[in-house]
C-alpha cells in the first residue's frame, strides 16, 4: 500500500491538539457524573448525623437524570446517505505506528479514545434509566435500610460505576475499553459486597473479585497481543491494519489473532455473564443487595454488550462467513450462544431460590442476545438494542418484585412464595407479567425483543438465499420453551399452590387461619406500575422503540463502512 | 347497514369491558360478577347472530381481500426498514369468510354455555371470570384476525388464562395438567413464530398512504417496498420476493415451514401423537373450561390448518394429504380405542374428542368440497356435542365428586331427566341420523372416499368403536343396580338444563336441516379447494406417493 502523498504530520498534530480541548464538550455527561461523584462523597461527610440517609440516594437520582438529559442532547440527527462518521471524538490522538496517513485527516477516521455517536447515546440513556430505577428501588430495600449508615458510600459508588458504564460502549480504544471496564468492575466489587456482614454478601464480593481479576487479566493480555500484531490500540486502526497488511493475519499470526480475540472476549464475556465465564453470576446475584443485582444484570450487561458490539463490528466488520477476511468469529460466538442459553436454562430448572433462578435466567438471556450478535450488522445490532431496552424493564421489575416480597416474608425460597396471590395480589400479578415478559409471551415487551431477535437470526443470507443460522433460531425457541417451565414454577407457587404451613396444619387436623395480607404503600405500587406500563405498552405498540434503535444503527451505515 | 359497523371489533373486545367492570366490582358481589360475564357473552352471541344473518354466503374470501366480509383494516405498525429487515407493516386486519364465520358463531354459543357452567365455581370468583373473559378475547380474535401477527398474538393470548383456569380452579393434578398444556402449546406456537418470520421476509407489497398515494422512500424517492404479515399476501405466490426463502413451489424450505406450521396446529387439534396434553387438561379442568377447551380451542387447530397450512402452502398440503388422511384415521381409531379403555368418565369424553377431531383431519385431507365442508361442519357439531358431554360429566361430578364410570349404575331410574339428556348427547356423539354429527361425518366420508378410499374404509371402523364405547358407558352407568350411596342423587336442575337444552336443539336442527350452516361455507370451501388444486391434479400427486 504505497502512500500517495505524505501528509504534513506537524499540522495534523496541531489540529489534534486544538481538538483535544474542544473534545471535552462531548464529555459533558461524564463530567456531570464525576462531579456528582465528588459531591456525593462530600454530602456523605456533611450529612453523617442526619436522620434520613436517603438524601444521598435522591441526590444520585438527580445526578443520573442530569447526566441522562445531557446525553440525550448529544443525539445527532441522521443524515441520509452519509457513511459512519465519528460524531464527536474524545481525546483524539495521532500516534499510530503502521497506518500511512493517506486518506483524510485523523479526525474523520476516529483515532480517539472514545466517541460520542448515537450508539453510545442509546446506551447512556439505557444506563441512566436503569440507574434511576435501581436507585428508586433502593429506597424501598430492607437490606439497605439496615445498613443506612453507609448509604452515602453506596450512592457515590453507583454514580462512579455509571461513569465506567457510560464509557464502555463509547470506547474506540482498547485501553479505554479496559479502563472503563475496570472502573465498572471495581465499583461493582464493593457494591456486590455491600452486605459484607452476611455470609452470602462476603461470598458474592469475593467470587466477583476473583473471577473479575482473572478475566480482566486475560483480556488485557489479549489486548496486548492485538497491539503486538497491529501496532495500535485503536479499534478502527486495528481494522485498517488488518485489512491493509495481510501479514498480520496469515501464517502463525492467524493463530495469534485467534488467541487475542478469544482472550479479549473473555473479559467481555465475563461482563455479560456468558458461559463459561458465568461462575460468579449466581452467587453475586444471590448475595448482593437486590437493587445492585438488578443493576448489574441490566446496566452492566447492557454496557458489556455495547462494548462487545463495538469491538466485534469495528474490528471485524464484514460479519458474514464468506466475506470475513480475517477470522470466522461468528461460528465461535454462535456455539457460545447456544451453550450459554442452554446451560443457563437447564441450571435454572434445578434451583429452588428465586434469585438464583433469575441469575441463571439472566445467563440464558445473555445467550439469546449473543445469538443476535452472531448475525452482527444492522439487523443483529438493532435486535440487541431492542432486546436490551425491553429487558431493562422486565429484569428490574422482576427483581423489584422479589425484593418487595423478601422485605415482607424474609425469604426468596420458592416454597415460601406459596399462596402469595391471596396475600398480595398486586405484586403477584406484577411478578407474573414480568415473568411472562421474560419468557417472551405476546402482548409483553419481551415478545417484541424476542421477535426482533429471531427475525435477525432468521435473516436470509442475501447471496445464497439460505438461512445460515436456522439452528441458532431453533435453539432460541426451544430454550424459550424450557425457560417457561421455571418461570411458571415461580408463578405456580404464588398462584396455584397452598402455603406449606396450611398443609401441615391441615394434616394435623387443625383449620388454618389465612396468612395475613401484605400491604404496600403508594410509592411502591407506583414504581411497580411504572415498570409494568412500558412492558405492556411496548408489547402492543413498539414502533417508537424500533424506530429509535434503527435510527441509531442507520448511523453506522453498515453497508458503507470505509477502509 | 349492520355490516358496516365494526362488528368484529365489538365481538372481540367486548370482554375488555367485562374485565374492567369485573375488576371494579367488590369481591363479594358474586351474582353481579357472574352476571357481567354472562351478559357480555350473551351480547357477543347477539352480535354473532347479527353476523350470521347478514353474512352473504355467495362471497368466497379465502385469498381474495375484496370478498371478505365485515372487514376492518387499519395500519397498526409501520416501520421503515434497514438492512435486510426491510420495511415492516402490521395491520389491524379483521374479516370473516366461510372458513371462520361458523367458528365465530360456535365460539359465541360455547362461551355463553361456558359462562353458565361457570356458576358452579366458588373460589376466587373474580379472578376466574377475569381469566374467562381474557380467554374469550383470544378465542374470538383468533378466528377474526387476517394478519398473521395479530393472529399470533390472539393465539398466544389464550395460553395464560387457560393455564390459570386449569391451574387454580382445576382438579387434584391441576398443576401438572396446566403446565403440560402450556408447554405443549407454546412449543407449537414458537414453531409457528419461526414460520411467520420466514413468511414475513418472503413477501413484499407496495403500500398506499391515507391519500391513496404510494408511500415513497424519503431517501431514494422510489416506492417503499414493505414486508407484511397479511395472510392474504402470504397466500399469493406472486407476492413473494423472487428468490426469497419461501418463494417458489414445493421447495425444501417450504416443506420445512409447512411441517413447523402444521405441528403448531396438530398440537392444538390434537393429532396423535401430540395429543397427550389433552386428556390431562380435560380431566383436571373445571367443567366450564373443559367445555370451552373441547368446544372451541381444539377447533383453532383445524381452522389454522385450513386457513394457513392449506392457504399458504397448498402444493405441500396437496402432496402430503395422504399422510394427513392417515393421521386422521389414526386419530379416529386410536382415540376411540383409548376412550373404550377409560374408566374415568371425563377422560373417556376427552378421548372421544381426539377421535372426533380425526374426522376433521380426514375431511381436510380429502381436499374436495364435500370433505372440507364436512370437516368444518364436524368442528361445529363436535363443538356443540362435546360441550353437552362435558356438561353432563360436570352435572354428575358436582353431585358425587367422582367420575369413575364403574362406580355408577342404574342412574336411569335415579335421575330420569338427566338420563334423557345424556341419551340425546350420546346418540348425537355416536353419529345417529337426524342428529348433526351424522351429517358432517357422512360428508367427510363422502369426500374422503373419492380421494383416499383405503383410509376411509378403515376409518369407518371408528364409527363402530364410537358406538360401542358410548353404548357400553350408557349401560354401565345408567342401567343395572344402583349402588347404595347414590340412592338420593338429585336430578339435573334448571340451570344445568338451561345450558344443555339449547345445545340439544342445535344438534337436532342441524341434523335435520343443515343447509343454513352449509350455505355459509360452500363458496369459501370451493375457493380453497381450487387454490389447492391449482397446483397440480390430485391424482398425479397421489399416484406419485402411492408408487
Amino acid at each position: 500500500m504505497p502512500p500517495s502523498s505524505v501528509p504534513d504530520l506537524s499540522s495534523v498534530a496541531r489540529l489534534v491538539q486544538a481538538y483535544s480541548a474542544y473534545s471535552l464538550n462531548g464529555f459533558v455527561p461524564e463530567v456531570i457524573l464525576v462531579g456528582g461523584f465528588l459531591i456525593a462523597i462530600l454530602l456523605d461527610v456533611f450529612t453523617r448525623r442526619a436522620k434520613s440517609k436517603s438524601i444521598s440516594i435522591y441526590f444520585a437520582i438527580v445526578v443520573l437524570a442530569m447526566a441522562g438529559i445531557a446525553s440525550a442532547f448529544q443525539w445527532q440527527p441522521f443524515v441520509a446517505g452519509q457513511p459512519w462518521k465519528p460524531g464527536h471524538l474524545i481525546f483524539p490522538y495521532s500516534q499510530t505506528l503502521f497506518i500511512p496517513m493517506v486518506h483524510e485527516s485523523v479526525l474523520e477516521r476516529g483515532y480517539a479514545m472514545a466517541v460520542v455517536d448515537n450508539f453510545s447515546v442509546f446506551f447512556k440513556l439505557l444506563i441512566s434509566v436503569a440507574g434511576i430505577f435501581m436507585l428508586l428501588m433502593s429506597l424501598a430495600s430492607q437490606e439497605l435500610r439496615e445498613r443506612s449508615r453507609r448509604l452515602g458510600e453506596y450512592s457515590s459508588l453507583i454514580i462512579g460505576m455509571c461513569v465506567g458504564l457510560y464509557l464502555m460502549p463509547a470506547s474506540l480504544d482498547l485501553t479505554m475499553m479496559y479502563i472503563s471496564l475496570e472502573l465498572v468492575s471495581i465499583a461493582g466489587y464493593i457494591l456486590a459486597g455491600f452486605s459484607r456482614d452476611t455470609e452470602h454478601g462476603a461470598e458474592a464480593a469475593l467470587k466477583y473479585i476473583m473471577f473479575g481479576a482473572l478475566s480482566s487479566g486475560l483480556m488485557i493480555y489479549g489486548f496486548s497481543l492485538f497491539y503486538g500484531l497491529t501496532g495500535t490500540t485503536n479499534i478502527i486502526a486495528i481494522r485498517e491494519v488488518l485489512a491493509l497488511n495481510p501479514a498480520t493475519h496469515t501464517g502463525a499470526n492467524f493463530y495469534i489473532l485467534w488467541i487475542a480475540t478469544i482472550l479479549a472476549l473473555v473479559g467481555m464475556g465475563y461482563k455479560i455473564s456468558a458461559v463459561p465465564f458465568h461462575f460468579w453470576t449466581p452467587d453475586v446475584y444471590e448475595g448482593a443487595p437486590t437493587p445492585v443485582t438488578a443493576f448489574l444484570s441490566v446496566a452492566s450487561k447492557a454496557a458489556g454488550f455495547g462494548l462487545l458490539i463495538r469491538f466485534l463490528i469495528f474490528v471485524f466488520p464484514e460479519g458474514t462467513k464468506t466475506a470475513a477476511p480475517v477470522l470466522d468469529w461468528q461460528t465461535a460466538l454462535a456455539i457460545g450462544s447456544i451453550v450459554t442459553m442452554t446451560f443457563g436454562n437447564l441450571a435454572a430448572l434445578l434451583q429452588t431460590n428465586v434469585r438464583r433462578i433469575l441469575a441463571y435466567s439472566s445467563i440464558a438471556h445473555a445467550g439469546y442476545m449473543m445469538a443476535a450478535l452472531v448475525v452482527g450488522k444492522a439487523d443483529g445490532t438493532v435486535a440487541i438494542m431492542i432486546y436490551l431496552a425491553t429487558y431493562l424493564f422486565m429484569q428490574i421489575g422482576v427483581f423489584y418484585a422479589v425484593m418487595l416480597i423478601a422485605n415482607k416474608i424474609g425469604s426468596e425460597e420458592i416454597d415460601d412464595y406459596r399462596g402469595l396471590m391471596t396475600r398480595t395480589p398486586l405484586v403477584s400479578s406484577a411478578m407474573v407479567i414480568f415473568l411472562l415478559s421474560l419468557t417472551g409471551i405476546p402482548l409483553t415487551a419481551g415478545f417484541i425483543g424476542k421477535f426482533y431477535l429471531l427475525a435477525a437470526v432468521l435473516t436470509p443470507d442475501a447471496a445464497t438465499h439460505s438461512l445460515p443460522w436456522l439452528w441458532l433460531a431453533v435453539g432460541v425457541i426451544v430454550n424459550s420453551v424450557i425457560s417457561l417451565y421455571y418461570y411458571l414454577r415461580v408463578a405456580a407457587a404464588m398462584f396455584l399452590k397452598r402455603p406449606l404451613r396450611d398443609m401441615a396444619l391441615e394434616r394435623a387436623g387443625q383449620t388454618a387461619p389465612p396468612l395475613p395480607a401484605i400491604q404496600f404503600g403508594v410509592p411502591v405500587s407506583a414504581l411497580l406500575l411504572a415498570l409494568i406500563v412500558p412492558i405492556l405498552v411496548l408489547g402492543v405498540y413498539f414502533q417508537p422503540l424500533v424506530d429509535f434503535a434503527s435510527g441509531v444503527v442507520r448511523f453506522f451505515n453498515f453497508d458503507n463502512i470505509r477502509y | 347497514m349492520i355490516s358496516e359497523l365494526p362488528l368484529l371489533t365489538f365481538i372481540t373486545f367486548l370482554p375488555v369491558v367485562g374485565i374492567v367492570l369485573t375488576a371494579v366490582v367488590a369481591k363479594d358481589r358474586i351474582p353481579i360478577i357472574r352476571g357481567i360475564t354472562l351478559g357480555i357473552t350473551l351480547l357477543q352471541l347477539v352480535i354473532a347472530v347479527l353476523i350470521f344473518l347478514n353474512y352473504n354466503g355467495s362471497l368466497a374470501g379465502v385469498n381474495d381481500a375484496r370478498s371478505f366480509q365485515f372487514v376492518e383494516r387499519l395500519p397498526w405498525i409501520r416501520l421503515s426498514g434497514l438492512g435486510i429487515f426491510g420495511n415492516l407493516a402490521i395491520d389491524y386486519f379483521m374479516g370473516l369468510d366461510g372458513l371462520s364465520v361458523a367458528m365465530v358463531l360456535l365460539s359465541a354459543i360455547i362461551m355463553v354455555v361456558g359462562a353458565v357452567a361457570s356458576f358452579s365455581i366458588h373460589r376466587h370468583i373474580k379472578g376466574y371470570f377475569i381469566m374467562y373473559l381474557l380467554l374469550d378475547i383470544g378465542v374470538m380474535g383468533t378466528f377474526c384476525a387476517l394478519d398473521f401477527f395479530l393472529f399470533y398474538i390472539f393465539w398466544e393470548l389464550m395460553l395464560l388464562p387457560m393455564y390459570f383456569l386449569i391451574g387454580i380452579w382445576g382438579g387434584p393434578r391441576r398443576e401438572y395438567a396446566a403446565i403440560k398444556f402450556f408447554l405443549y402449546t407454546l412449543l407449537g406456537s414458537v414453531a409457528m413464530l419461526l414460520v411467520m418470520i420466514g413468511l414475513y421476509f418472503s413477501n413484499q407489497v407496495l403500500l398506499f398512504d391515507g391519500a391513496h398515494h404510494l408511500i415513497m422512500s424519503p431517501l431514494t424517492h422510489k416506492p417503499e417496498v414493505y414486508h407484511t404479515f397479511s395472510m392474504l399476501r402470504m397466500m399469493d405466490p406472486s407476492a413473494m420476493v423472487p428468490g426469497s426463502i419461501l418463494s417458489g413451489l414445493g421447495t425444501t424450505w417450504r416443506y420445512i415451514a409447512f411441517f413447523a406450521l402444521f405441528f403448531a396446529f396438530a398440537v392444538k387439534i390434537p393429532m396423535v401423537p401430540f395429543h397427550t396434553w389433552l386428556p390431562d387438561a380435560h380431566v383436571e379442568a373445571p367443567t366450564a373450561i373443559s367445555v370451552v377447551l373441547a368446544g372451541v380451542l381444539l377447533k383453532m387447530g383445524g381452522y389454522g390448518i385450513l386457513r394457513l397450512s392449506l392457504g399458504i402452502f397448498p402444493e405441500i398440503a396437496l402432496s402430503l394429504s395422504w399422510y394427513m388422511a392417515m393421521f386422521g384415521f389414526i386419530n379416529i381409531v386410536y382415540g376411540a380405542l383409548c376412550a373404550m379403555a377409560q374408566s374415568d368418565f371425563k377422560r373417556l369424553i376427552a378421548y372421544s374428542s381426539v377421535s372426533h377431531m380425526g374426522f376433521v383431519l380426514l375431511g381436510i385431507a380429502a381436499l374436495n368440497s364435500q370433505g372440507m365442508v364436512g370437516a368444518i361442519m364436524q368442528m361445529f357439531n363436535h363443538g356443540t356435542i362435546t360441550a353437552m358431554l362435558f356438561l353432563i360429566v360436570g352435572v354428575l361430578y358436582d353431585r358425587t365428586q367422582t367420575r369413575g364410570v364403574l362406580e355408577f349404575g342404574g342412574l336411569a331410574n335415579q335421575m330420569p331427566k338427566y338420563f334423557a339428556i345424556t341419551v340425546i348427547a350420546f346418540f348425537a356423539a355416536l353419529g345417529l341420523p337426524a342428529m348433526s354429527l351424522f351429517i358432517s361425518e357422512a360428508l367427510v366420508f363422502i369426500g374422503s372416499f373419492q380421494t383416499w378410499q383405503t383410509w376411509t374404509i378403515v376409518s369407518t371402523l371408528g364409527i363402530i368403536l364410537t358406538a360401542a364405547y358410548f353404548l357400553w358407558t350408557l349401560q354401565r352407568m345408567f342401567f343395572g343396580a344402583t349402588p347404595e350411596k347414590w340412592n338420593n342423587l338429585p336430578d339435573i336442575n334448571g340451570r344445568e338444563l338451561a345450558s344443555l337444552i339449547p345445545l340439544a336443539v342445535i344438534v337436532f336442527a342441524l341434523g335435520i336441516y343443515p343447509a343454513p350452516v352449509i350455505d355459509l361455507l360452500t363458496s369459501s370451501v370451493n375457493a380453497l379447494v381450487s387454490i389447492v388444486h391449482a397446483h397440480g391434479p390430485l391424482e398425479h400427486a397421489a399416484a406419485a406417493l402411492v408408487r
